[in-house]
């Protein structure tokens, strides 16, 4: 499972002499003032949000930030609340049904509840449907596969997760803030967690989005991604890619870990010296569930790795753990035994299109060693694949793939195994 | 002025103005990450970041943009790790810029890096083991 090299994962350089911006600092007190919500401010909807939720908004958005987003989202009302305040548009329904009494994803007016929940099958509406459609296929946001779940997955809510599920979507100051709650939503997250997400990239960039909720780098040049903290621990670093790609909420929770693309020299040795314990934690555990062993990336002189990689089938049931997340159940197919190189090349092309991930195990002609790393997406004839030994993204195009000349950062050339991907979901909308 | 030399109780450190930290830089003649910097200065940050109520998650994530990132990165973009201390920890926030104001190169900005890392780890520590 050695590379045949590494390159350097440092990311690129920016040109701007500007310098940071100064907080201006929080009205509120800051954040050694004593909680200052007033009791008799906060009227919370019934049904529509719990204590819980407000606690978890305040840990993260402060005081101040709180009391702002709920009284965006009609959670709460002013004391002396606007004379009127404006009605949300009406909206057609993108499934048949009788009545449209929901705000659209995309608009900007606080959530009415007073028109009372909406019936399963007018809660997602075209405009919401038009919304989704904007940001499916930009890289690292959401993919036609999952976004072809959103309507469904609505449609089977309980009232009360809907209505505080609209309201954070009401609440939500991007599209693309929209489409990760959706994301995080068919991935198969519960409200309490999507509520805790829904704060923490509340107002946040394009680009800081774009980066912390994914585990394969989409805007750093492909370097950034996450990385194996062990000799061998390919198979379950590219499965936490995997997830990741899927889980907005996985990936943000790996990110902040302390690091994810550092090459940690001696994580089983000294694994105090990892940047980000989570990442040493998961990969070692994976590994003892996949029957691999662990061991140091680097080994002091003279001395042989007793590092052992797991099997493509082990590979395989690893990802299949995320199933509840992916939505797929793969089965491994190996090449040219089980699939033509050419018959495996159309599955990667007709799934990753899609925004389906493919798990594959590399190698060269000669060795009986190999690597396992994730297909993330095609376009123009030519795959995105993620190494996990240096954690880069790397395009190959499909001649590469044909004529088993690929360029990996860890050296592999050969596609030998794929995981071939079955649905457990149904499609509710195609997009 | 931050004695480094002195051994400071809990309540000192909580009282200490870490805007301060980085006023004689960051790093030693000898290339070094200053004594005061990666001494007193990452447990008196941790210890104020805790009692804050800074989730350690936001100090672990700006850690991992701080790490990728070069300084003229997060100068461009200062909110790839300031994003989520900025909105609701202004006076953690505070040291934190004073920290990238004090970095005149791409040395003094892989210092900064080491006393976020020293800081995010003894919170961790902390958090897992208490005080």
């Amino acid at each position: 499972m050695s590379p045949a090299g590494t390159t350097d994962v440092g990311a690129p350089q920016q040109s701007s002499a500007v310098k940071p911006v100064r907080a201006t600092g929080n009205p509120s007190g800051g954040e050694f003032a004593a909680p200052a919500v007033p009791a008799s401010l906060v009227r919370l909807t019934p049904g529509a949000a719990t204590p819980r939720d407000v606690l978890h908004l305040q840990r993260y958005a402060g005081n101040a930030g709180t009391i702002r987003a709920l009284q965006r989202s009609g959670l709460i009302q002013r004391e002396n609340p606007p004379a009127a305040a404006p009605a949300p548009p009406s909206t057609t329904p993108a499934t048949t049904g009788t009545s449209a009494a929901t705000t659209p994803a995309t608009g900007g007016a606080p959530a009415s509840t007073s028109a009372g929940p909406a019936a399963p099958e007018t809660r997602w509406t075209e405009s919401d449907q038009a919304m989704i459609d904007r940001m499916v296929g930009r890289s690292g946001v959401i993919e036609s596969y999952q976004a072809g779940q959103i309507a469904g997955f609505i449609r089977r809510m309980s009232a009360p997760a809907y209505e505080m599920f609209r309201d954070w979507l009401n609440l939500a100051e991007s599209d693309m803030e929209r489409a990760f709650l959706c994301k995080a939503l068919v991935a198969n997250r519960n409200l309490a967690e999507i509520t805790e997400f829904a704060a923490r990239i509340s107002g946040k960039s394009e680009r800081w989005m774009l980066r912390n909720l994914n585990l394969v780098s989409f805007t750093m040049g492909g370097s950034g991604g996450v990385t194996q903290q062990f000799d061998a621990s390919c198979g379950p670093t590219a499965a936490e890619a995997m997830r990741g790609t899927y889980d907005p909420i996985y990936a943000l929770y790996i990110r902040s870990g302390g690091g994810v693309s550092q090459q940690t020299a001696a994580a089983f040795t000294q694994p105090e010296t990892a940047r980000n314990q989570r990442l040493v934690r998961e990969q070692s555990r994976m590994m003892a569930t996949a029957g691999g062993v662990t061991d140091d990336r680097v080994q002091q002189p003279g001395v042989a790795s007793s590092g052992a990689g797991i099997t493509m089938a082990a590979f395989i049931s690893l990802c299949n753990g995320f199933t509840g997340t992916t939505g797929l159940r793969f089965r491994a197919k190996d090449v040219p035994t089980d699939l033509s190189m050419s018959a495996a090349v159309t599955v990667l092309r007709r799934n990753l299109s899609q925004g389906i991930t493919i798990p594959a195990f590399v190698g060269t002609g000669a060795s009986g060693n190999g690597h396992f790393v994730m297909f993330i997406s095609a376009a123009g004839g030519r795959f995105m694949i993620h190494d996990p030994w240096t954690g880069e993204a790397v395009w190959q195009t499909e001649n590469q793939i044909l004529t088993s000349t690929m360029a990996l950062p860890s050296g592999w050339n050969t596609l030998w195994a794929i995981g071939a991907p079955r649905r457990t979901r149904p499609q509710d909308t195609p997009t | 002025m931050i004695d480094p030399n002195k051994d400071y109780t809990k309540d000192e450190q909580l009282a200490l103005d870490l805007t301060t930290l980085f006023d004689d830089g960051l790093v030693a003649p000898d290339g070094q990450v200053s004594e005061v910097v990666r001494g007193i200065g990452t447990t008196a940050a941790a210890h104020q970041a805790i009692a804050a109520g800074v989730p350690l998650a936001f100090i672990g994530l700006a850690l991992t943009n701080a790490r990728e990132n070069t300084l003229e990165t997060t100068r461009a973009f200062p909110e790839d790790i300031m994003a989520e201390i900025d909105n609701a920890y202004p006076r953690f926030a505070a040291i934190m810029y004073a920290g990238l104001d004090a970095c005149g190169d791409e040395q003094d900005y892989r210092a900064f890096v080491q006393w976020l890392e020293g800081t995010y780890i003894i919170m961790r520590s902390i958090e897992e083991h208490g005080p």
